[in-house]
This record gives structure tokens, sequence and C-alpha cells, in this order.
């Protein structure tokens, strides 16, 4: 029998769920294998700076523990979420919580990998901030480890999940534009600063946990929270934070995640003075092969119309005609050709997602492919970590996609590789 | 500090290879390092590479005891030398740097910098003299050069490092051996597996684990003895790690040499390891996703004491093809055990529901309890009445796979009993089922229920729901309409009591505006009690505007010129209105994030106005969430930047009001999370006045 309480405000949310109860009895396929639909997924949420508890807009119900070396950030976020959770300041004990389905990952760039692969070690499925990792061998190690543990992980480049991303995928691949030859990507510069010196770490901060798996180094504020991003051996600058969001696009716009460089070239300009290493001016060329094209990375670049008012974006060229798409994180911008482009009958759909979070909290519970698998995030990573790698040495490389390795070059080679600190493993 | 002694041969051989740079232009190059203009170190830093090894120890001492910036030029002059050396074709450049490198890490005061020649030798070394340095490195006093020894002995190229491994690893302390034993597993050279092996029955558990670690980082087959009998071991303390390893050697002897041992290493798992996430990751690696070979092991698996290694093994039996598959969960069914009947049949109907029919009919018959509950469900029929008390029973202590599917039949049963109008039965059931389950829809369905079910006395027990996340709306609403009822048959006052619980907790507007609604048809004034303490509540509201900064507080927007509450005003191409909110603040603190829903890093104006007789002093006592300002009259009287969280009368001021109207502008700061307001007027004895109605 009905409910007889008048309901304007019944939402959405409470007529799925009825459906669901009123379904036939006999289930659909699929159904017993994954958790029911509504199932409340539980989340792990290390690393509570900017971005992490900028996730937790979205976890709030989901989220059953809390994790940061940094008191002042735990105890912001447990605000935030304003109930009990248990709070940790060390990832490890955040992992035993068998109570927990995944961890959210929104670390400094140096810990991801290590978070990851142990997270998948320990059951959990894996939301991952981008870039995906510090290195190429440490990406691997992640993809390696989620098909091993048969875990969901998806890397944080939530400009695939945006509508923008989605229209303009449709409209290159179903060949608008032609065949793409060139994609040209600007942002603006690295900043310059950060003072010398080190000093006792304040007591909110656990710094040895902080620095974690990178060699050593004393603690400086200059370093820590936002700033490790300006930092080379840490962040890598533009190129990682920024690129690892408008070259997601483009390997999604082009349906490229299965491809790698086989050459790239970068040059930059070193800050005049800081500690701050990243280069201030960068450009880079990746060259790509069968399919044949080219990637620029310009740093700063020039905006290209209609999207001059926009920081960073890409443009596809295509013997056919370009795309310009502004943006590339969570606000992505396409021309209005690509946002009012409609599929064709036959006509090929790129991976819808209904929002980056909602997307992997949607995988955890089919265990189906996230939008931005790990092997994606690790395919842009490679990038943006071989982009730096060739400013730093000052020289091309020769990158052969299939082994990842670097060609002819031995001390190349061996950055493809970090060791780790004691006592963290990939 | 403990350092090798240089040998003399090694200086001869750098003054043999290093190329010939003139002292001048050297000595040009490091003062223009040690120079305060940027510019010029940028410039200097440039030639770095051109200058080569006769730089480091030049270098090494700006970084020892030079200025500030040029110790950071110096440090990165000094990486730039190191990576031109390691450019292809220029093997003969590299031992003079290395061994310049050498030099300073074996004898530099200054830990920093040892540590920093020892890292840099690892992107070039490899030779014997940059191992046995960085070997001897490995004994350094302070434990962060001896750390980077061992991450640049782990990278470097060549025999040479691994064989300094295993030296290390036989003459140092557990806590170190450890450490070195993954360095030296991670270089990956499978003749190494013996070291291991001879470490794994040690005495310290940690070398232990490590050794075992090792082993199965290796691949080694040799692993598999050692770490078999590890995991074997019950009472160990690292057995749930050593799992892990275990199957860390199973993915490897998988993949690479040995299938059938890495499958035998997988099924232990499946049957032995206590975590589940351990056997449902073997199970996923035994029983890839379609092959049809491992149905079996999967039938297997629909009996683990976990859930997620169940769901794992019914995904994969789904995903299954075949009329063979269909016939081995058939035979499956008949043999397993009464506990995974349910789960089998529910698979079976999945994959063929034509198949299943015989079963399903059988099982609605069945003396199993569970099997029966899923038999009934499968075939249409759990809203059956006699089954009440079973599926209550298992809904509270059955098995995971059956408790929802009972709890289900029992919301049925209920319903249907509703449907017959035993209402205070079918209240009671309803009441008992949101006790039994976390499940959305489940918890939905029967908080309707109950509220069709109530009776104006039974208000009170939807109370403890106002607070859950996903049905407080719905409970919400179910409260106001028996409130209704309450008031209808004449208790106005308890009627009132539990709308303003609604009209003041934290719902969204449309439910809080209807409870005060209803206030208002019973004629209680659902802003009464917060007017009688002096709460301004009716407010026009503009913004949200964007305060990327946080200083945005202190910056002047135009209502701060002016206001005009009929006109637009901008910043840039941005319109803002003004809008009037009222029943915003029934409790007199006015929550913003439900009028402008963005809500992290902006700022956004609340204006109101007061009419006094008279000229006279009151107190405004104010609280916000974060920071906020005040103007009255346009003369700023409050300003405090803070991330807070709101407290009623936090801050206190005296304010001059002038006879008449009196203009009163609030701007209010959001950093993240809660964002609201308060102003509450009294006399300066401090009784509350009411003045603020727009």
């Amino acid at each position: 029998m009905p409910p007889k309480v008048t309901r304007r405000v019944f939402s959405k949310r409470t007529f799925t769920s009825l459906a669901a109860v009123a379904a036939p009895a006999v289930f659909p396929k699929g159904f017993l294998g994954a958790a029911a639909p509504n199932e409340k997924v539980l989340t792990g949420h290390i690393g509570l700076g900017g971005m992490g508890t900028g996730h937790l807009n979205f976890f709030r119900r989901h989220v059953g523990a809390l994790c940061d070396v940094d008191t002042t950030h735990l105890d912001r976020a447990a605000k935030i979420v304003g109930r009990y959770v248990p709070k940790h300041r060390d990832f490890r004990a955040l992992l035993d919580q068998k109570d927990l389905d995944g961890v959210v990952i929104a670390t400094p760039d140096h810990w991801h990998g290590v978070m990851a692969v142990l997270a998948c070690e320990a059951g959990k499925d894996v939301y991952v901030q981008k870039p995906a990792s510090k290195t190429i061998e440490e990406g691997r190690a992640m993809v390696d480890a989620a098909e091993r543990c048969g875990r969901v992980m998806q890397v944080g480049s939530q400009g695939r999940s945006t509508h923008a991303a989605f229209q303009s995928a449709a409209f290159v691949q179903n060949g608008n534009i032609g065949r793409v030859r060139e994609v040209n990507c600007w942002h603006y510069e690295n900043p310059v600063g950060g003072a010398a010196g080190v000093g006792p770490a304040p007591s909110n901060l656990d710094w040895d946990m902080w620095v974690g798996p990178v060699r050593y180094m004393g603690y400086n504020a200059d370093r820590v929270h936002f700033n490790f991003r300006w930092m080379l051996e840490l962040g890598g600058g533009q190129i990682r934070d920024r690129g690892a969001h408008v070259m997601s696009c483009a390997f999604f716009i082009l349906d490229a995640d299965q491809q790698g460089p086989v050459r790239v070239e970068a040059t930059g300009t070193p800050p005049r003075k800081g500690i701050w290493d990243c280069p201030t001016k960068m450009e880079i060329k990746y060259v790509f092969k069968d399919p044949d094209w080219t990637m620029y990375w310009r740093q700063p670049g020039t905006p290209v119309a209609p999207m001059q008012g926009k920081g960073f974006g890409s443009q596809y060229v295509g013997d056919r005609g370009s795309l310009v798409v502004g943006g590339g994180d969570g606000g992505t911008f396409a021309e209005a050709r690509a946002l009012e482009y409609e599929i064709p009958a036959g006509g090929k759909t790129p991976y819808r997602s209904p929002g980056h979070e909602q997307n992997w909290v949607d995988c955890i519970r089919s265990r189906k492919k996230p939008i931005m698998t790990i092997e994606a995030g690790h395919a842009v990573c490679t990038l943006c970590v071989l982009g730096n790698m060739s400013y730093r040495l000052g020289r091309a490389l020769s990158w052969d996609p299939e082994r990842e390795q670097v060609i002819g070059d031995e001390e190349a080679d061996r950055l493809v590789r970090r060791p780790n600190r004691s006592p963290w493993r990939i | 500090m403990k350092t090798l002694t240089a040998l003399p041969c090694f200086v001869l051989a750098v003054g043999m290879t290093a190329p010939l740079v003139g002292q001048d232009r050297l000595e040009g190059f490091l003062d223009r390092i040690r120079s305060e203009d940027d510019l010029e170190r940028m410039e200097a830093r440039k030639e770095a590479a051109s200058i080569g090894p006769r730089a480091v120890s030049g270098l090494a001492k700006i970084i020892e005891s030079g200025a500030r910036e040029p110790r950071i030029t110096a440090r990165h002059a000094l990486t730039v030398i190191v990576h031109h050396a390691g450019r292809p074709g220029a093997a003969a450049e590299r031992a003079p740097v290395l061994r310049e490198l050498e030099k300073v890490a074996l004898s530099s005061k200054l830990p920093y910098l040892r540590r920093e020649c020892v890292w840099l030798m690892g992107f070039i070394g490899g030779d014997g003299r940059s191992v046995e340095v960085a070997a001897g490195l490995l004994g350094d006093g302070d434990r962060h050069v001896a750390e980077n020894a061992r991450l640049a002995l782990e990278r470097f190229a060549g025999d040479g490092a691994t064989r300094a491994l295993v030296a290390a690893i036989a003459r140092v302390g557990d806590d170190q051996r450890r450490d070195l034993l993954y360095s030296l597993a991670k270089r990956g050279d499978a003749r190494t597996a013996g070291v291991f092996v001879g470490l794994c029955e040690v005495r310290s558990a940690e070398v232990r684990f490590a050794a075992l670690e090792g082993l199965a980082r290796l691949g080694s087959p040799e692993g598999v003895g050692p770490l078999t009998r590890a995991v074997s071991r019950a009472d160990d303390p690292m057995r749930r790690k050593l799992f892990g390893e275990y199957l860390r050697l199973a993915d490897a002897l998988f993949e690479g040499s040995d299938r059938a041992r890495g499958v035998e290493m997988y099924s232990y798992v499946v049957a032995n390891a206590p975590a589940d996430f351990h056997r449902e990751r073997a199970l996923h690696r035994l029983c890839p996703r379609g092959d049809d070979a491992a149905v079996d092991q999967l039938i297997t698996g629909l009996d683990d004491s976990s859930v997620r290694v169940r769901r794992l093994a019914i995904r994969r039996l789904a995903a299954l093809e075949g009329p063979a598959v269909t016939a081995a969960l058939v035979r499956g069914f008949e043999g397993a055990k009464a506990a995974s009947r349910p789960i089998l049949l529910r698979a079976l109907v999945e994959r063929d529901a034509v198949a299943a029919r015989p079963l399903i009919a059988r099982a609605a018959a069945s003396d199993e309890v569970e099997l029966r509950i899923v038999g009934l469900d499968l075939g249409g029929r759990l809203a059956t009445l006699d089954m009440e008390a079973r599926y209550l029973e298992v809904a509270q202590s059955g098995s995971d796979a059956v408790r929802a599917t009972a709890l289900k039949g029992y919301v049925l049963v209920a319903e249907k009993r509703l449907e017959g109008g035993e209402k205070p039965r079918s209240f009671a059931m309803f009441l008992k089922a949101l006790g039994l389950t976390n499940d959305a829809t489940l918890r939905s369905r029967s908080l309707r229920g109950m509220i069709s079910a109530a009776e104006p006395e039974n208000i009170d027990a939807l109370a403890p729901f106002l607070g859950d996340s996903i049905l407080a709306v719905d409970a919400a609403n179910g409260y106001i309409a028996l409130a209704v009822k309450v008031g209808a048959g004449g208790d106005v006052d308890a009627a009132e009591k539990r709308l303003m619980r609604i009209a003041t907790g934290t719902f969204p507007r449309d439910v809080i505006t209807r409870a005060a609604a209803e206030l208002r048809k019973l004629g209680r004034d659902p802003q009464r009690r917060a007017r009688a303490r002096g709460f301004v509540l009716d407010w026009f509201l503009t913004g949200p505007v964007q305060d990327a900064d946080g200083q945005g507080l202190g910056r002047e927007l135009e209502p701060e010129r002016k206001i005009d509450l009929g006109k637009v005003w901008r910043i840039g191409p941005r319109r803002y209105r003004w809008k009037k909110l009222s029943d915003l603040a029934l409790d007199g603190r006015v929550n913003l994030l439900p009028v402008f829903r963005r809500g992290t890093r902006v700022l956004a104006y609340a204006y109101t106005e007061l009419d006094v007789d008279s000229d006279r002093e009151v107190l405004f006592k104010m609280g916000s969430d974060d920071g906020m300002a005040c103007w009255v009259n346009g003369e700023r009287v409050h300003y405090v930047l803070a991330g807070r969280s709101l407290v009623v009368d936090q801050d206190v001021k005296k304010v001059k009001l002038r006879k008449g109207k009196n203009r009163v502008l609030l701007k209010i700061q959001q950093g993240e999370s809660d964002w609201e307001f308060a102003l509450r007027i009294t006399d300066l004895e401090g009784e509350p006045l009411d003045l603020g109605r727009n």
C-alpha cells in the first residue's frame, strides 16, 4: 500500500530505491556478484590537504577513516566529516581497517605508488590522485598490483569525466576533424621561489613520514604541503600537475591510452633563484608512431581561440579541421560545435562517466573498469615523467613504450626507477 | 663518522682523465656561482657541463659554506655535471666525475653534502671504485648518508654492486641487513637466491621476513619451500604478511617458469590464508574471468566464510558460458553444503532460468530454511504470511547470503499486514526491520511503511530517523504529517514542539518551510522563540562572491559602498541580485549553504534594517562560520578574519542606533564546510530586543 504522506520533496534517490525493491524476484544478471547498487561503500582517506578535503565533499557519507601526517589537516577533515570516524597518522593502520572497501589517496605525489600498491595488497580498491606515480617503474608496479590483486583503481584526472571531454572525444573520434596529427597543449609557467634552509618541523607534522619513500631531506616549510609541487624530485611542476589533466584529456579524446611516445625532447629554463627547481618555461615534444602524431607541451604556450581566456588547454589539429579544449581538469571546456554534437547511429561512443568519484564508487560495486584506469593513468604519467627526465638530463630520449625502457641511454634508463628509502617498498 | 682512506692512485686517475679546464676559467665560473646576482648565477650554471669534474670540489665548498642562493645554484650545477657525464657516448667522462664526487663524499664534514654526493653517484656509478666508496659509506655515522649509499648500490649498474651488497649483508647489523636484502632483491639477480635462503630461519623476525620477501621478489623457485614452511606456522605473528609474499612468489611462478606450481600455491592460499583478501586475490588469479576450467574451484569458493570471496566466485561463475558450466552448477548445487545452495541456486537462475525452474520449486518446499527463503524469492512468493517468524529469525542470525532476502520477505509480509488493516502489528514489524539492516532500499521502504502504519501517538518512534543521513528527509515529512494530526487532535503545544524540531533542524529548505507553514496554520509563529531571544531573522542576501585567497573580507565591494536592493550589482561580468529569504533562520542561525550551494572560498552579504524609536545604544551579539564583518549605517563596527565554527554570541559589540531606520550589513566569509551566521540584539543589560523585521 503506498504511503499517504504527500512528499513533494521526495527525492529521486528514494524513487530509485523503491524501484529496486519492487524489481522482479529473479535478479538481473550480475546482481549477485556485485555489491548491491546502493550498498554503502566505505572509504579511507589518506592525505587531507587541499585535494583530500575537496574529496570529502563527495565522499562525506562514505568516509570510514581519515589519515594525515599533519594533525591540523586531520582535525580539519574530521570537522568536515562531522561524525566520529577513526583518525590515523600512519596509513598502514588505516589499511588494516577491515571495514574499508577503498582508499582515496590524495597525498603528495611521491607517496602515491607505495600507498596504492600496499592498498591493493591489503585488498582495498583505490582512488589515487594524479599524477599516478613519481617514477615509471612505480606506475608499472601500480598497474601490476591492481591486476594481481583484482582491484579497481581510478586515477584522479577528473577532466575525463566532464561532459565537455565526453563531447570532445565523441566529436573527434567520429572523424569530425579527420585524422589528428598534432596536439598542442598550453599552460602557464612554474613559479620561482622557496627559501633555502632546514629547521625543526612543527609538532603537528610527522616529517619523517611526510618524506616517506624519497631520499631524506630536512624540513623546510617551502617544501611541504602544496609547495612540494615545485620540487622536481617531489611534485615535478605544472607538467605533472596540470599536464596529468590536459594530457589525460588528450589521450581520452584521441582514444590513445594504449599508446606511448617513441621520442621525447624537452627544453626549459631553470628558475633564477630559490629551492623550487622546476623549470619556469618548458617546451616538450612527444612523437608517437602507429598511428603517427605529435604532441607539444608549451609552458607558457599561446592559448588558442576560442579559449584565449583559459590558463591551460589543448588544441587538436586534424587533416580536416581542428578543435580546441579549454582546461582539462574539473574545469574542462569544449567548443560549441563539440558540445552540440550528437553521435550518429552506429557512431563511436566514448566511455561516459557520471562524475569521476561516482564512477569509481560505481565500479567498486560493479567491478567494472573505471574511466581513468591505472593503466591509462600510468600511460599519462609516463609522459609527464619522461618530459621532466629529458629536461633534467638536457637531452632527447628515445623511448620503447612496450618495454618501458630508454633506448641507448643507460643513465636515463636508471631514472625510470628510483630506489625508495627504507622501509618503503613497491 | 667513518670514512674510507682516499687512495692516491685514484687522485692520480682524476688528474689523468679530467678534461683540461683552465684555472682562470674554473675560478671565474665558481665566482659567478657565488654571485649574489641571480642572472649571473644562472648563466654560470649553464657552463657547468663544459667545466666538468674540476668544478666539483669548488662547488662542494660553496655548498658547505656559501651564501644561501649560491648554495642552491652550486647543487644544481653539480647535478648538471653528473647528467652531462652520463650522456650516451661519454663513458670516459664518468670516471673523473665519480672520483671527484667520491672525494667529497668521503671527506666532507657536512652530512648533507656526503648524502648528496653519494646520491649523485647513483646516477652514473657502478665501477669498482664507486662501488667500494658507496659500500664504505654504508657505515657512515649519519644514517641518512648510509641510507643514500644503500640506494646508490641498489641503482648502480654491474655485478660489482651486487657483490658489495652480498658482502655487506654478511657484516652489518640486523636493521641494515633487512634493507640491504631488499636492495639485493631489487637488483633481480637470480644467482643471489642462496643468500636469501641462508637467512630464512634466522632469529630476527625482520631479517627472516626480508629474506623470504627477497625470494618472493626474485621469483625464485628456491623460495617455495621456505615460504610454504613459513606460512604453515599458524602461530607466526607475521603469518598474514608472509601470505602476501607467498602470493607474490606464486604470481611470479604462475606468469613465469612454473605455472603448475603457481596454481598449487594459489590453491593453498584459498584453503589456508587467514585474511579474506588474500583468499580473494588467489581465487582471482586462479580463476581468470571466462576460464571454465576453473568452475569447480569457483564452486568451492562459494563455501568461503567471507562475502568478498563468495562474491568473486559468483561473479566469475556468472561470466562463464556454455552448457557445461550450467551442468557444473547443477552438480555443484546437488553436492554443495547447505550454506552454499542458496547462492548456487541464484547463480544458476542468473545463467539459465529454465534449467533452474525445477530447482526453484524444490527449494521453495525445502526443509532448509535459507534455501526455502531463496526458493520463495526466486518463485515470486516471498510475501507468505506464515513465514513471518522464519524471516525474522534468518534476518537476525542467518547467513550473509540470505539475511537480506529474509528481511525483504519480512518487510513484504509487514506490507501485506498493513494492507489487511493490521496497523499496530505492521508498524512494529517495520520498526524492527529498520533496526536490522543498513540497506538503504529496505530501510527506505520500511520507513515508508512505518509512516503509513503510524498513529499520532507513534510520532516519537520516528525521531531517531531524523538524524539518519539517508532517511532524514522522509522521516521529517512523516514527522510533520503526524505532528499535524497531533495538532488536529487538540494538543497544539505538543504539535508545536514537534514541528519546531523540524523547523529548526538541519533539513532541506522546503521541509523547513513546510514545517513553518504548518506551525502558522496552527496559529503559532515559528520564529517566536528566536525573536524572543532577540535574533534578527529577516535578511536580504546576495552572493556568493569568489574569495580564492581568503582575504576578501577586507576587500571593499559594491554593497559596502551602496545598497540598492532592487538592482543588480556586478563584479566584472558576474551579476549579483539581492534576494529576501524568510523562514531561513527559525532558530536564529542563518545557514547560507542551502541558499548559495557553492560552499568553499566564497563570501556573501546579508542586509537588514532596524527601526528604533529613539537614539540608543544596544549590544550586537554576533557569530559566524567562518569570518565576518559588520557595518551599521555605513560604519564598520566589527571585523573578524578567522576560520571558525559559529557559536551564538561569540562576538559582542556595543552599537549606537539612530532614531528611525538603521542599515545593518554583514559580510560572511566561507572557507569550507559549514557556512552560517547569527545576530542577536539586546539592550546593554542583556535583555533581548525584537527590532529586526523587514
